[in-house]
């Protein structure tokens, strides 16, 4: 039974995953043209 | 005739309005192929979703989702709706970079390749053709149903419906036909759901209600109804994320989806329509499996693709049905375009090498003639199976061409040999295995699909083909070239409004996971008797 709460929830975690790499791979990919990193000014770096 | 024909009559008018007068103003190849590559993230969130939601996911997902496979696809469908932001980073900036009018022709590009590129063209065409008959087929069976008349003479009317605008209007046309269908088909099944669940007694009590739906048993269950495809749940569950999968190699890579890149009029429009595309269509299709569980309750007794049809012209007003019915015939419009488009632009540029432009124009209309009749010609004498056909042809694309495509980005292993052998044995391995299926009648376990086998196939001749030969110098120089970024891409305010977008994903995988612990898995529980009413 437990798992009619737990799919959804997984399913919603994968969704948010891919925002949190999405985060990670554009922070690397412009920082590396010596842009400033927002993640950088808001204390946090991939 | 009756109202839903005279309401499909008047929207076909509509889209060869708009495709004639956008055709007018094709003045170059550029302009054919890819927009001028100056769309915004509208038209392209328009077209990304357009081109995919087809008559398959409104009638060929809706009808499995009738039929048991509720929980099976929705969890199929929000793993695939990643591969839009995977996709878009990892591979569709690079493509849109590449400056190329097909993908084939970026990976002739990358590999410095004439038979890289027609390999891919090659398997372009089949893979589209597959998916263009399903989706005719899908159009057929909503035109039999809404106009009384036989298979055959609306096979006709399908093929009429979008081949004559398609080959007139060119790219420009069907991305801007893409994004009003868009709206068409959004808006009508946005409120008709509501409708719909009303019709069932209320979205609550008919969640509570199909927890224990003794006509369908586990029609909602998070295994989907055992028995309907698989026996047990972990055969379902193996199934539903092995399609996942495929679907997300198919919206990462595939040419009727990572193609609308080629036309964004910057990378950061390619970045931020790429998220708006899964939001959408991992909301629409959750809603999409909602109405059909709802149908499923008012109706169990209906064959499965047919469940939106009958409810459109049953359950809902009739202004409303019309405008459902003409936007999930939109939605087939749209794909179909947006294949025979395909197939054209591969047949001049990538088998062939047409170096005088107005030759090509010329050439790509004549191939999408011709692939229009042959489909034409497949769909009249088969009989509809609008949900498998498009499976084989995602399984044959994204076992032939993810791990390729991901690679020729990514990989400074993979030769130009490598590419070709796995793009080559990926397609070969699931079109053989799928044969081998079909032909012999022999069901394999779950996890020798044969996709999986295809992806094998491929992995292999990926490493095999580059251990035993070396890159290039010319492939080397096209990748290192591929990581510069442009200096056109280099504004600091548009690349701070690209980095937000993250924020939109997390959040809608938060209020996905909230809105659907609420509206389905706390009234099933209730329903079960687990959880107090």
């Amino acid at each position: 039974m437990c798992m009619v709460i737990v799919v959804p929830v997984l399913l919603g975690i994968w969704i948010a995953i891919s925002g949190v790499v999405l985060r990670c791979f554009l922070n690397k990919e412009f920082s590396r043209i010596g842009i400033e990193v927002v993640a950088q000014a808001d204390g946090g770096e991939c | 005739m009756n109202v839903y024909f005279v309401g499909v009559l008047i929207s076909f008018a509509v889209y060869l309005a708009v495709g004639v007068a956008v055709g007018r103003k094709v003045k170059d190849v550029d302009d054919y192929y890819v927009a001028g590559r100056s769309a915004p993230v509208v038209l392209i969130v328009g077209s990304l979703v357009a081109s995919y939601m087809s008559t398959g996911a409104f009638l060929g997902d809706v009808g499995e989702m009738y039929n048991g496979l509720f929980m099976p696809i929705i969890i199929l469908a929000t793993m695939q709706v990643v591969g839009y932001v995977y996709g878009a980073a990892f591979f569709g900036r690079y493509l849109r970079r590449s400056e190329s009018r097909t993908i084939p022709e970026f990976f002739g590009k990358r590999f410095a390749s004439r038979r890289m590129q027609r390999l891919a063209g090659i398997t372009t065409i089949v893979a589209v053709v597959a998916y263009m008959l399903s989706v005719m087929q899908g159009i057929t069976t909503l035109m039999s149903a809404v106009t009384g008349l036989d298979y055959q003479a609306c096979v006709v009317l399908a093929w009429l419906s979008f081949a004559v605008f398609t080959v007139v209007s060119g790219s420009k046309g069907v991305l801007i036909t893409d994004t009003i269908m868009f709206g068409v088909f959004t808006a009508s099944a946005v409120v008709a759901v509501p409708i719909i669940a009303d019709a069932a007694g209320g979205w609550f009590p008919a969640i509570r209600e199909l927890a224990v739906f003794e006509a369908n048993p586990g029609i909602i269950d998070w295994t989907g109804s055992l028995g309907y495809l698989y026996d047990t749940g972990a055969e379902n569950m193996i199934w539903a994320l092995l399609y996942g999968l495929v679907w997300m190699f198919v919206i990462m890579v595939s040419p009727w989806q990572s193609s609308r890149y080629l036309m964004a009029k910057d990378e950061h429009t390619v970045i931020r329509s790429s998220i708006w595309a899964a939001i959408g269509i991992c909301g629409l299709q959750v809603l999409l499996g909602f109405c059909a569980v709802f149908i499923a309750l008012i109706n169990p007794g209906l064959d499965g693709p047919q469940a939106m049809i009958w409810a459109s012209m049953n359950v809902l007003p009739t202004a409303l049905g019309v405008i459902l019915l003409t936007g999930i015939l939109a939605a087939g419009i749209s794909s179909a375009s947006t294949f025979l488009s395909l197939i054209g632009f591969s047949v001049t540029n990538d088998l062939f090498e047409l170096k005088d432009d107005s030759k090509r124009l010329k050439w790509s209309r004549v191939a999408m003639v011709a692939s229009s009749f042959v489909v034409l010609a497949l769909a009249y004498f088969n009989p509809p199976a609008i949900f498998w056909i498009m499976y084989f042809g995602s399984s044959l694309l994204a076992s032939s061409w993810g791990l390729v495509a991901l690679a020729s980005v990514w990989s400074k292993r993979l030769t130009e040999n490598g590419a070709f052998w796995g793009m080559l044995l990926g397609f070969l391995g699931c079109a053989i295995a799928k044969a081998y299926v079909q032909l012999s009648g022999v069901t394999l376990p779950v996890f020798m699909d044969p996709f999986a086998i295809g992806l094998v196939c491929c992995a292999l001749g990926m490493i095999g083909g580059s251990l035993v030969t070396k890159r290039t110098e010319e492939e080397e120089i096209y990748l290192k070239k591929l990581h510069v970024l442009p200096a056109s891409e280099q504004d600091e305010k548009a690349i701070k409004i690209t980095k937000r977008t993250w924020v939109y994903c997390v959040g809608f995988g938060v209020v996905f996971a909230i809105l659907m612990v609420t509206c389905y898995s706390v009234p099933y529980l209730q329903g079960v008797g687990v959880l107090p009413v």
